[in-house]
């Protein structure tokens, strides 16, 4: 392609890359990277977050993201990306463990909070709370998924969520939310701890 | 069922649940909108088209249903459950299910994290159960015995005292059932309670070192440590517990045979602080464990009991050397041990701050032994020799001239001891010596013997001769002008004294005697009480005649007549009437506290009214073996005198 050619298309872009620069924290310092050469504008973007990654989910269907955005929060992909073993032309990488579903909302996620890293802490809560405004099964699916792809934020978000959904409620509500059906108790212990523990009951 | 879902009705055929577990990946067309709307959102159902052997219903759902919230792998449930403040949601927790208490028991203090508060203005402002404090400070007790000693009732006390105020004792008898304590057990206790002071272990045969270990790295605040019949523990974990808790005081180690010399060198070369150690039955322990243990220059070691153990002379000549802070000394069965050990020991005069010593059955402990540490414990004031069968009288009296400043000797089952040697004692004991107990002393006949006029012993303040069978009449009289200033008389199973005996004690005495056991003297009569409480009644405070089978009701109202100052009357077994507790009950200024009368049959119902008008002052009754006295008296009684303590 002919120089002039990259140009304008670099300068088409431009005002969705500053946006994308300033989501990723490469923020112009001093003015140096807001020179609306494009050549610079390419040297700093080269290795580019309009880079894609394919990811594979456990029935086979390949969804597409850039890779910025994954490598952010997922601690497995990056370590993939940086050693190599992925290469961008071809390969996708396969998540058996994680169904489409569960995949995509991980991936909405990880999206979400990249491109809306500046904004304040209480929208970023407010959306939290409603993604994860899933019934039980659902959030486990996540759970799982987070923990495969090592996404910490995202562990540490379903951990606090679950741990609220614990914390206040009687053991019989308890067993209930998380199905056990056989404590492990024998009925002497059982005894004893409702004897000890009648609150809790 | 694959076989239904691969039936290619598109459209027409919609199960209920997730459609991903069908198995049909391929359909992309069935690619879902997220959201909790997924399970309802389907194209209107038709029937189906094939009687299907199941029926729609959530639990169809479930059985589907491979991986769900219950099934959440253990560190997962880890990380969730030590995102729980300690409180009442890890009590809670702890009562879920065995599998969420194991896993709460495992958090240790440093893995809690406390979840940063929501909104930054409110981290002041503390909710309820987040700021105890871990562990707490060790207010609570805890004690598992027998079927309740196991690992899921330690997990339950790890994670419930912790945010209660903290463990601080806790004592484990094991049994021979089939539910034990195991290292598992000792690992909750260990991370759950930081604050654990005391801890016990008894017959516990699956604990070993791992565990101990565990105990070493969580309670580092370990003051008392106590394991007796612990086969599988052996050095490395009590050397773990040695290094780790800088502030044991007391360890007592019995029928470990796994513990050697190896950990009381450890002891000696770590511990700063330990204070007291007994070792009892551990085969392993010999000599140089000693001899480390007391040759250390940073441990000042002052309360020291050895029984049982395969110790030599070597042992006592490194105690004797060595042991300038040991206050009390306690050996016992020390077989291996000879006179020479003894008279080492006493000539090291390294024991100057020796207070009390106890000597059970060795053999080594002869005249000249015990005439040496009389001679090298210039400090020592009671000493309690038990079974010691080679010493004779004159082994005896010469250790009484060698001290000066005994004030208690006991002597138990000392077969060679005579009256001679008695005698010997109180002649000898200067004017320090308080008290003299001589118990199942075979030895001791009664003589008639002219004695050379000698000062009597002021100092002796309490005497107890038991079940010597030999004593007699004789004796006693040359003791009663021995030892005017008794206060404290026992006399217990002595067939041989009889009245006269007993009167001329009295009558010697000027001091006042205040408690009198004259338990079992069975040929004591009234006339022997009589004279008792003319004498010394007005300061006479505890009087037991249990026993004395010819005591009556004669005694009793001369008891009530002389006795104000009576606050312990025991007469049980004696020939006591109502008449005897009518003429007790109608004592002016009495103020008697505890009144026995079990065995006495002849006191029945008509007693009643005599004990309620005692029971104003009583605090226990025992009326246990009276068979006059019915069960509805007894009931009457006990809803009267709800103050007492009654015993039937």
């Amino acid at each position: 392609m002919e120089l002039l050619c990259i140009r304008q298309w670099i300068s088409g872009l431009l005002p969705t890359v500053k946006k994308w620069l300033s989501a990723w924290c490469i923020k112009p310092v001093g003015g140096a990277l807001v020179r609306q050469e494009p050549e610079y504008i390419l040297l700093a973007l080269m290795g580019s977050p309009l880079k894609k990654i394919m990811l594979c989910s456990s029935e086979k269907e390949i969804f597409s993201v850039e890779e910025q955005v994954m490598v952010q929060h997922s601690v497995i992909i990056n370590n993939m990306i940086e050693d190599g073993s992925y290469n961008h032309e071809e390969s996708k990488i396969p998540l058996d463990c994680v169904d489409s579903k569960t995949l995509k909302k991980v991936i909405d996620y990880c999206t979400h909070h990249t491109h809306h890293h500046n904004d304040n802490q209480e929208d970023l809560e407010a959306w939290d709370a409603q993604f994860l405004n899933v019934d039980s099964n659902g959030l486990y699916d996540l759970l799982m998924a987070a923990n495969y792809l090592e996404i910490r934020n995202l562990l540490d978000l379903i951990y606090g969520t679950i741990k609220n959904m614990i914390k206040g409620k009687k053991i019989d509500e308890i067993r209930r939310i998380f199905n056990i059906k056989d404590h492990g108790f024998t009925p002497e212990e059982e005894e004893q701890n409702r004897k000890e523990y009648p609150h809790f009951y | 069922m694959s076989k239904v879902f691969g039936f290619s009705g598109v459209d027409n055929f919609c199960p209920g649940g997730s459609i991903y577990a069908c198995g049909n990946p391929k359909e992309a067309s069935l690619f879902l909108p997220l959201g909790p709307q997924v399970d309802v959102y389907f194209p209107p159902r038709k029937r189906s088209r094939i009687s299907a052997p199941f029926v729609f219903n959530g639990e169809w759902l479930e059985q589907k249903q491979k991986t769900s919230i219950e099934s959440l792998p253990d560190e997962c449930l880890f990380e969730i459950l030590r995102r729980l403040p300690a409180g009442q949601d890890r009590s809670a927790c702890a009562c879920v299910s065995k599998r969420w208490l194991m896993c709460l028991s495992n958090i240790c203090k440093s893995e809690i994290c406390c979840n940063k508060s929501a909104a930054p203005q409110s981290s002041l402002s503390v909710k309820e159960g987040d700021d105890e404090e871990f562990g707490g400070e060790g207010y609570l007790s805890r004690s598992l015995e027998g079927k309740k000693a196991t690992d899921i009732r330690l997990a339950a006390i790890a994670v419930g005292t912790a945010s209660r105020g903290g463990l601080g004792k806790l004592s484990i008898r094991g049994s021979n059932s089939d539910r034990v304590v195991t290292n598992l057990g000792l690992k909750a206790v260990g991370h759950g309670c930081p604050s654990l002071k005391s801890l016990s272990l008894w017959n516990i045969a699956t604990i070993d070192d791992e565990g101990l270990i565990e105990i070493a790295n969580g309670c580092q605040q370990l003051e008392k440590l106590d394991l007796c019949k612990c086969p599988a523990i052996t050095d490395k974990g009590l050397i773990a517990v040695v290094r780790k808790c800088p502030n044991l005081t007391e360890l007592s180690l019995e029928s470990c045979p796994n513990i050697g010399n190896e950990c009381l060198s450890a002891i000696g070369k770590s511990c700063s602080n330990l204070k007291s150690i007994a070792i009892k039955d551990c085969s392993s322990v010999g000599d140089q464990g000693i001899a480390c243990l007391f040759s250390s220059t940073n441990l000042l070691l002052s309360k020291v009991k050895l029984q049982a153990l395969t110790i030599s002379d070597l042992s006592l000549a490194v105690i004797g050397h060595y042991g300038k802070a040991v206050t009390d000394l306690v050996l016992n069965s020390l077989p291996n041990v000879s006179e020479r050990g003894f008279w080492v020991m006493g000539n090291g005069n390294g024991l100057q701050k020796l207070k009390s010593l106890t000597v059970g059955p060795c053999l080594g402990l002869t005249d000249v032994g015990l005439e040496a540490v009389g001679k090298g414990c210039p400090n020592l004031k009671a000493i309690h020799l038990r079974k010691s069968t080679l010493l004779s009288d004159n082994g005896l009296v010469s250790f009484v001239k060698a001290t000066s400043s005994l004030e208690s000797l006991q002597l138990e089952e000392c077969h060679r001891i005579s009256q001679l040697g008695f005698l010997g004692v109180l002649f000898n004991c200067g004017a320090i010596l308080k008290a003299i107990s001589l118990t199942s002393c075979f030895g001791f006949k009664d003589l008639n013997m002219v004695l050379p006029p000698s000062s009597p012993c002021e100092s002796l303040r309490s005497l107890s001769i038991i079940n010597c069978p030999g004593f007699g009449n004789a004796t006693l009289s040359v003791l009663g002008k021995q030892c005017p200033q008794l206060q404290h008389v026992e006399l217990s199973g002595l067939n041989g004294v009889r009245d006269a005996g007993l009167l001329s004690l009295l009558e010697s005495n000027e001091g006042g005697l205040v408690k009198v056991n004259l338990s079992d003297c069975v040929n004591l009569t009234d006339k022997a009480v009589s004279s008792l409480v003319n004498l010394h009644g007005w300061t006479l405070e505890v009087l037991n005649l249990d026993g004395c089978k010819n005591v009556s009701d004669a005694s009793m109202v001369a008891i009530a007549k002389n006795c104000p100052l009576l606050c312990d009357l025991d007469v049980s077994k004696c020939t006591i009437t109502d008449t005897g507790i009518a003429a007790l009950a109608e004592a002016k200024q009495f103020n008697l506290q505890i009144l026995s009368l079990s065995g006495c049959s002849l006191v029945s119902d008509r007693s009643l009214p005599s004990l309620k008008k005692l029971g104003s002052t009583l605090l226990g009754l025992n009326i246990q073996h009276c068979n006059s006295i019915s069960s509805s008296t007894v009931d009457m009684l006990v809803e009267q005198l709800w103050r007492c303590d009654i015993l039937s």
